[in-house]
């Protein structure tokens, strides 16, 4: 199925371009740079949580509030931040209940639907690795990716952001990075994939003229590292190799509401077959 | 009248002030909205601004291009509806933004992928237009102003369906996405703006010792004739085309709608804004009704998305 969507993608763009070739006198519209397009994407981070080993102890959330200056969550529980988050839902009757727990960061979609959707662009599409990132600085708070999210992985500043009640300092992170820097009132905030991790990681392995290798990518995030029963991994798709690969490929693996093409690079193992 | 009417609206817009400036202060948690419901009253009171301005225009219209004499007088008042109406929406937007003061980034950072720029892009050509028509309406100039009737029209259809285009091309709920909204939309503009219009006829002559003929606002209220089936009939396609098929996220919405949180507002717009009105026109005598609910519901149905 992903695969077909693929080839069909590819030629219709194939074909546009010779449209527009055919049209254009001058030869800059070539099919070349429609095809370029569909492997831009150098990196596509992606992560892999298996259902059948978390145990909704919900360490992932409290991680990445701490990691991104996330605030307090106030009284009002539905004006809460929690980039990642883990719901919980309880299915059958008694005696046959069970819980079905359901960890959620961004799914990072590589057709995400909250990127096109903002006015002024200020969410956006990191070319080079696919990641959704926004632009604190630009956001305009009209709150229309947070709608268009069919996740509900977006959320919105609704208060001043407080940390232990005071007004939220640069609590743990005194020198961050821009995408994890101090949020004010008003605006829309999300995961990143610990973008600042990454940033890293790919600025140390260019000084020493290598690439990033699996292993140190595995337990980049600060949810996967925390996870205590391992239920997360991260990884490049592009690498068929990769732990998550790997992952991807197994008969367990399945997406979040797959049918709306948003193509989420967050894959969920199934607890079994 | 006047003497209780200006300290009063004075007295409101005080307190509105006063309000607005708590929410800056506060931030948006103070308006209730929340998690799953990002959209709130600003959102609804801007889509319904925008229908009665749309709704007004076209009665404005109607009377420049069909040269139906009896109308003429009421042309005014319909663009004066129609501009007050729009200003309202803008301001209902700006009221919502999280960060009202960067909301020049509209203009300088425009991404022309979201419906909501198109959005912008439209209000903003059809102000101007709203502007020129009732100028040159002041002015006396009639050709030129059947030339912005000309365009007005196919504006007005423009600038509701963009609005309508902000809710139903969003996968992401199930209310709203679907085809008829832009129709939908429309037609509850038109049934809106004609009730605000008529209206603001009512309340000038009874009030402000206007003089006008009877035989204007029944002549206009015959519309409603049209509209409301029209508007009935868009409603009910939406309602069995969602509610057939049973998928499950469609149906828990019309669940919530009929039976659930919702139904107290949806039955009342179903009653008192349909068929009520429907029933009064219909019958021996049909003068003011509210078109009002049908908005501010559909505005509410994604609400219950996940």
């Amino acid at each position: 199925m992903e695969e077909k969507n693929k080839v069909s993608r590819k030629d219709f763009l194939k074909l546009g371009a010779a449209a527009g070739a055919a049209l254009a006198v001058s030869d800059l519209i070539k099919p070349k740079s429609a095809q370029a397009k569909e492997t831009k994407v150098k990196h596509r981070y992606a992560m892999v949580i298996d259902l059948a080993r978390c145990i909704g102890c919900e360490a992932c959330t409290v991680a990445c509030k701490v990691e991104h200056n996330v605030p307090a969550s106030p009284k009002n529980l539905k004006h809460r931040i929690e980039w990642t988050e883990v719901y919980f839902k309880e299915e059958g009757k008694y005696p046959y209940v069970r819980t079905k727990i359901n960890p959620r960061p961004c799914q990072q979609c590589e057709n995400p639907p909250c990127v096109g959707v903002c006015p002024v662009g200020a969410t956006y599409q990191d070319k080079e690795r696919g990641l959704v990132l926004q632009r604190y600085e630009r956001c305009i708070g009209c709150r229309y990716c947070a709608t268009a999210c069919p996740y509900g992985a977006r959320y919105f500043n609704w208060s001043k952001p407080k940390w232990r009640g005071k007004e939220r300092q640069e609590a743990l992170n005194p020198d961050p990075h821009p995408q994890i820097k101090k949020r004010i009132t008003g605006i829309v905030e999300k995961c990143t994939f610990c973008v600042e991790r990454l940033d890293r990681l790919e600025a140390k392995a260019e000084k020493e003229g290598r690439k990033i290798n699996d292993e140190e990518l595995h337990l980049l995030c600060t949810c996967v590292n925390t996870c205590m029963t391992r239920a997360r991994h991260l990884g490049d798709l592009n690498d068929p190799d990769s732990t998550v690969s790997k992952l991807a490929r197994s008969g367990r693996a399945m997406y979040s509401l797959e049918e709306l093409g948003t193509h989420p690079k967050v894959i969920y193992l199934k607890e079994s077959f | 009248m006047k003497k209780i009417l200006i300290p009063l609206l004075l007295a409101v817009m005080g307190l509105a002030l006063f309000a607005w400036i708590h929410q800056l202060q506060t931030g948006l948690a103070v308006t209730g909205m929340n998690k799953p419901a990002f959209w709130g009253i600003y959102i609804v009171t801007f889509v319904f601004f925008i229908g009665a301005s749309a709704g007004g225009i076209a009665v404005a219209a109607l009377s420049h291009l069909a040269g139906i004499e009896k109308f003429k007088p009421i042309s005014r008042v319909a663009e004066v509806v129609a501009i007050i109406s729009l200003v309202l929406a803008m301001l209902g937007i700006m009221f919502d933004l999280g960060r009202p003061d960067r909301m020049l980034n509209l203009f300088l950072h425009p991404q022309m992928t979201s419906p909501l720029t198109w959005d912008v892009i439209v209000i903003n050509i059809y102000f101007v237009l709203c502007l020129a028509m009732l100028y040159f309406s002041i002015k006396g100039n009639t050709k030129l102003v059947k030339i912005f009737a000309c365009i007005s029209i196919p504006a007005f259809i423009l600038v509701h369906s963009v609005t309508a285009w902000i809710f139903g091309l969003m996968k992401s709920q199930p209310g709203w996405h679907t085809s008829i909204l832009a129709p939908l939309f429309i037609s509850s503009a038109l049934v809106s703006g004609l009730a605000l219009v008529i209206m603001a006829l009512i309340f000038a002559r009874n009030y402000l010792n206007v003089k006008l003929n009877e035989e204007i606002i029944t002549g206009l209220g015959k519309y409603f004739k049209i509209l409301l089936p029209v508007l009935f009939y868009f409603l009910f396609c939406e309602f069995l085309s969602t509610g057939f098929p049973q998928i499950p996220k469609h149906t828990d919405v019309l669940k919530e709608l009929f039976t659930g949180k919702f139904a107290g507002i949806f039955w009342f717009d179903m009653v008192l804004g349909i068929i009520i009105p429907a029933l009064i026109i219909f019958s021996a005598a049909g003068k003011t009704v509210k078109g009002i609910g049908i908005v501010s519901l559909l505005t509410f149905f994604g609400v219950f998305a996940e």
